[in-house]
C-alpha cells in the first residue's frame, strides 16, 4: 500500500530511502557488532570449508607435483607415462637396415617401384649394367657422390643429374641399398658390405658428381 | 582498504557531517553533472554499436556469407571489435560513471576536480575509436581483450589513469571516515585495471615474455579484466543501491570483507584455468581451475547479502524500476559465476573448451549481471543528474523486458549449444562439418536474441535522448522533484 502511494507521488522517477551518510552509518555500525549465531555468518563458514576441501583434494590430485615441466596433470595420466618410461626395453642386438624401405624413400620416385625408369628421364636399374657390373663398386661410388651428364644405359642414352646421397646415408645405409638394387628385378647380382662402402667411401673421399666417362674403367 | 576503513571507523566511532539536506545532494550532483553525463553518453554510443556488432557477429556465424564481400567486415575483425566495444566502450563508460556519481555521493563533497573526469573520460573515448579503426583496418594483435592495436594502448592507459587519479581524489576528499563497501570496489576496479594493463602490455608487447608464457599472461589479463575490473564496478553499484532504493541495509553486511578479499583473491587467478589441456605446466591451470572453484566463497556471501536484501523488502522490487535491473543482475551474477566454477573442471572443459559455451557464460556475466547492474543505477541516477523525470517509465519497462529476455536466449543458446557440439564432438563419428550444422538451429536463436537485445538498446537511446532534450516541466524547475531521503533504518539486534 506504501509502495503504491510513493509510486503516485513520483511516477517516473525511483525515490531516494536512505541518504548517503546514513547509509555509511549503519553498515559501518553492522561491521562492528557481532551477531551471534548470524546464518550467514554459518553458510560462509561452510563454504570457506567446502572451498578448501575441494582445492586440497584437487590440488592432490591434478598439481603433478608442482614439476613446472610437467604437462600431465591427472595421476593416471602420470602413471601411465612413467609406466611407459620404464618399460622393459628389447635387448639390443644388431641393427639390421631394411635398403628396400630406404630405395622406397629415396630412390622410387625417380627409378620407379619396378626398377624401370622413366624412359627418355631416367635410367632403369633393372637388368642395368651399371647396377650389375663387378664387385659392385661401380653402384656404390654413384650413391656416395651422385652421377651428372650423359649416361647410356640399355642402349639407351640420358642426360640428368643423380643426386650425391653419401652425406645422407651412412655406410650400412648404402650398402643396404646397393645390395637391394643388385638383388631385385631379376638382377641377381653379388651382394656388398658396409665395409667395402667405407673402404670406397675413403677412397673417394669429398669431390663433385662423377661422370659416366669418369667411371667407364669398370667396364673394361 | 576496508582494513584500514574499519580502524578508522572504530577510532572514530561518530561521524562527521549531517548531509541529510537535499542542497548538499545537489551540489554534489552539479559539480560533477558534466562528466558523468559525458560518461553516459558514450556508454549510450558504445551500447548501440556493440549491439549492432554482436547481431552481425551472430549471423556470420550462421550465414558465413552474410556480409562477405566487406574486407572490413570478416569475422575475424567483427567479433573483437564487438568484445572490445562491449567492454571498454559500454560497460566501462556506464561503470565508470556509476562510480564516479556513487564515490562522489559517498564522498559528501562536491568535487573540486571534476575537469579531470571529463577531459579524462572524453580521452578515453577516443582511445576507444582509435583501437576500433585498428581493429578494423587489420591491425589488431591476436590476445583476446587485448587486441586494439599497441598505439591505442598509450591513450587509453593515459585516459584511465586521468579516471583513477579523479577516483582517488574523490575518495581521500571525503567527509566521512568510515568507507562504504562500494568505495571499496570501486577503488580495487580502477587499481586493478591499471596494474593488469601495466603487466599484460609489457609482458606481452613491449618486453615480451618467452614462449607460453604469454598466453598464460593473456588468459590471466582476461579473466582479470572481467573479474577484477568489470565486477567491481558492478558490485559498487548494487552494494550502493539496494540501501539508497530500498531503503534496506545490505543483510550480512558483516561479511562483506570476507567476500571482498576473497573475491580479489580468487578472481585474480581464476582466468588462468583456460589453459587446461594447453601446452603449459600442469600446475598453472589447476591453480586457475582450484581459483575458480573458490569463488564459491564470494558467491556464497554475495547471494546471501544481496538476495536477503533484496527479498527482504520484496514488494518493492518491481515497482522500482532500478531494482528490478539490480535484481536481474544479481541472478546474472549467482548463475554466470557458478557457471565459471563448473565450466572451468576439467572434465567439463573435456566437452565444452573450444565450444560457444565460454562466450555465452561471458555475455551472461557481463551484459547480464554487470550491464544490466549499470543500467539499472542509471536509471536512478539520471533524473538526479538532470533533474528531470524519465522520459518514460513504459520505454524503461520494455528495455528491461526485451533485453532482459534476450540476454537470457542469448546465453542460454550458446551455453546449450557449447554443450551439444562439444558432446557431439567427443561422443560422435559424424563429420564435423555436420556437427557443426546440426548446432545451427542454437546459432538462429542466439540471433534472434541479438536483434532483441537492438531492440532493448534502441529504447534506451530513445529513453535517453528524450531526457536529455526534454525541456524541463513546471514540476522540475521548481526544484523539490527530488526529495530529501530519510535515515536509513536500522535497529541493531
Amino acid at each position: 500500500m506504501e509502495d503504491n502511494r510513493n509510486q503516485q507521488e513520483l511516477p517516473e522517477l525511483d525515490a531516494s530511502r536512505a541518504n548517503d551518510e546514513s547509509v555509511i552509518r549503519v553498515h559501518a555500525q553492522i561491521r562492528r557488532t557481532p551477531i551471534a549465531g548470524s546464518p550467514i555468518a554459518f553458510f560462509t563458514t561452510i563454504a570457506l570449508i567446502i572451498v578448501f576441501v575441494f582445492g586440497w583434494f584437487y590440488f592432490r590430485r591434478y598439481f603433478a607435483g608442482g614439476d613446472s615441466h610437467a604437462y600431465v596433470a591427472d595421476r593416471e595420466q602420470i602413471a601411465a607415462m612413467e609406466a611407459y618410461l620404464n618399460r622393459p626395453k628389447e635387448p639390443a642386438g644388431p641393427v639390421v637396415v631394411d635398403g628396400g624401405a630406404l630405395y622406397a624413400q629415396q630412390c622410387s620416385a625417380c627409378h620407379q617401384a619396378n626398377g624401370q625408369g622413366l624412359a627418355g628421364a631416367f635410367p632403369p636399374l633393372a637388368g642395368s649394367e651399371w647396377v650389375t657390373t663387378g664387385d659392385g663398386e661401380l653402384p656404390i661410388k654413384i650413391l656416395l657422390s651422385g652421377l651428372g651428364g650423359e649416361i647410356t644405359v640399355k642402349g639407351q642414352t640420358y642426360n640428368g643429374a643423380m643426386p650425391a646421397f653419401g652425406a645422407v646415408f651412412d655406410d650400412a645405409e648404402i650398402a643396404a641399398v646397393v645390395n637391394y638394387i643388385r638383388g631385385s628385378w631379376d638382377n641377381e647380382a653379388s651382394e656388398v658390405t658396409a665395409e667395402q662402402v667405407a673402404a670406397v667411401r675413403a677412397d673417394t673421399g669429398s669431390r663433385g658428381t662423377w661422370t659416366a666417362a669418369e667411371l667407364q674403367s669398370h667396364f673394361e | 582498504m576496508n582494513l584500514i576503513c574499519n580502524l578508522f571507523s572504530s577510532l572514530f566511532p561518530t561521524l562527521e557531517g549531517s548531509a541529510a539536506d537535499r542542497d548538499r545532494e545537489q551540489a554534489i550532483d552539479s559539480s560533477i553533472r558534466f562528466a558523468v553525463l559525458g560518461l553516459v553518453k558514450g556508454s549510450v554510443f558504445w551500447l548501440l554499436i556493440s549491439s549492432v556488432l554482436g547481431l552481425v557477429v551472430s549471423i556470420k556465424l550462421h550465414s558465413p556469407d552474410y556480409l562477405g564481400d566487406s574486407e572490413f567486415l570478416t569475422y575475424g575483425k567483427v567479433y573483437p571489435a564487438f568484445w572490445n566495444a562491449l567492454v571498454f566502450g559500454w560497460l566501462f563508460n556506464a561503470g565508470l560513471a556509476c562510480c564516479a556519481w556513487i564515490l562522489a555521493r559517498l564522498s559528501g563533497r562536491p568535487s573540486g576536480n571534476s575537469g579531470l573526469l571529463a577531459i579524462s573520460s572524453g580521452a578515453w573515448n577516443v582511445a576507444v575509436v582509435i583501437g576500433l579503426i585498428g581493429i578494423f583496418r587489420g591491425e589488431l594483435s591476436p590476445y583476446r581483450m587485448l587486441e586494439f592495436p599497441s598505439y591505442a594502448a598509450p591513450f587509453l592507459f593515459a585516459a584511465f589513469g586521468g579516471i583513477g587519479l579523479w577516483i582517488v581524489l574523490t575518495f581521500k576528499a571525503r567527509a566521512y571516515r568510515s568507507a562504504f563497501a562500494s568505495q571499496w570496489y570501486a577503488l580495487a576496479g580502477v587499481f586493478s585495471f591499471v596494474w593488469i594493463y601495466t603487466v599484460a602490455q609489457v609482458m606481452i608487447f613491449c618486453l615480451p615474455a618467452q614462449g607460453v608464457f604469454q598466453a598464460v599472461v593473456a588468459s590471466w589479463f582476461k579473466g582479470n579484466l572481467f573479474g577484477l575490473v568489470i565486477a567491481p564496478f558492478a558490485f559498487a553499484t548494487i552494494y550502493y543501491l539496494i540501501p539508497k532504493a530500498l531503503g534496506q541495509h545490505i543483510v550480512g553486511y558483516r561479511q562483506a570483507g570476507i567476500a571482498f578479499w576473497s573475491w580479489i583473491i580468487f578472481s585474480s587467478c581464476s582466468g588462468l584455468a583456460a589453459l587446461v589441456s594447453g601446452p603449459f605446466p600442469a600446475w598453472v591451470a589447476s591453480v586457475g581451475v582450484v581459483a575458480s572453484f573458490g569463488l564459491f566463497l564470494p558467491i556464497t556471501i554475495f547471494s546471501m547479502q544481496f538476495l536477503s536484501s533484496l527479498l527482504a523488502s520484496f514488494s518493492k522490487i518491481w515497482d522500482t524500476i532500478s531494482i528490478r535491473y539490480i535484481f536481474y543482475g544479481v541472478v546474472a551474477l549467482i548463475a554466470s559465476t557458478l557457471l565459471i566454477i563448473v565450466g572451468s573442471l576439467r572434465s567439463v572443459q573435456d566437452t565444452v573448451q573450444f565450444s560457444q559455451f565460454d562466450d555465452g557464460v561471458r555475455f551472461l556475466f557481463l551484459a547480464g549481471f554487470a550491464g544490466m547492474s549499470f543500467m539499472g543505477a542509471l536509471y536512478y541516477i539520471l533524473p538526479r543528474l538532470l533533474n528531470k523525470e524519465l522520459a518514460s517509465a513504459g520505454l524503461a519497462d520494455l528495455q528491461f523486458w526485451v533485453q532482459g529476455l534476450s540476454i537470457f536466449v542469448i546465453a542460454l543458446c550458446a551455453i546449450t549449444g557449447g554443450i551439444a557440439h562439444g558432446s557431439l564432438l567427443n561422443g560422435s563419428t559424424a563429420d564435423a562439418v555436420a556437427i557443426l550444422q546440426s548446432t545451427q538451429s542454437y546459432l538462429v536463436l542466439a540471433t534472434i536474441g541479438y536483434a532483441m537485445f537492438l531492440c532493448g538498446s534502441m529504447a534506451y537511446v530513445v529513453s535517453f535522448t528524450w531526457m536529455l532534450l526534454a525541456p524541463r516541466s513546471e514540476k522540475e524547475k521548481s526544484a523539490d522533484l527530488i526529495k530529501s531521503a530519510p535515515e536509513l533504518e536500522y535497529t541493531p539486534l
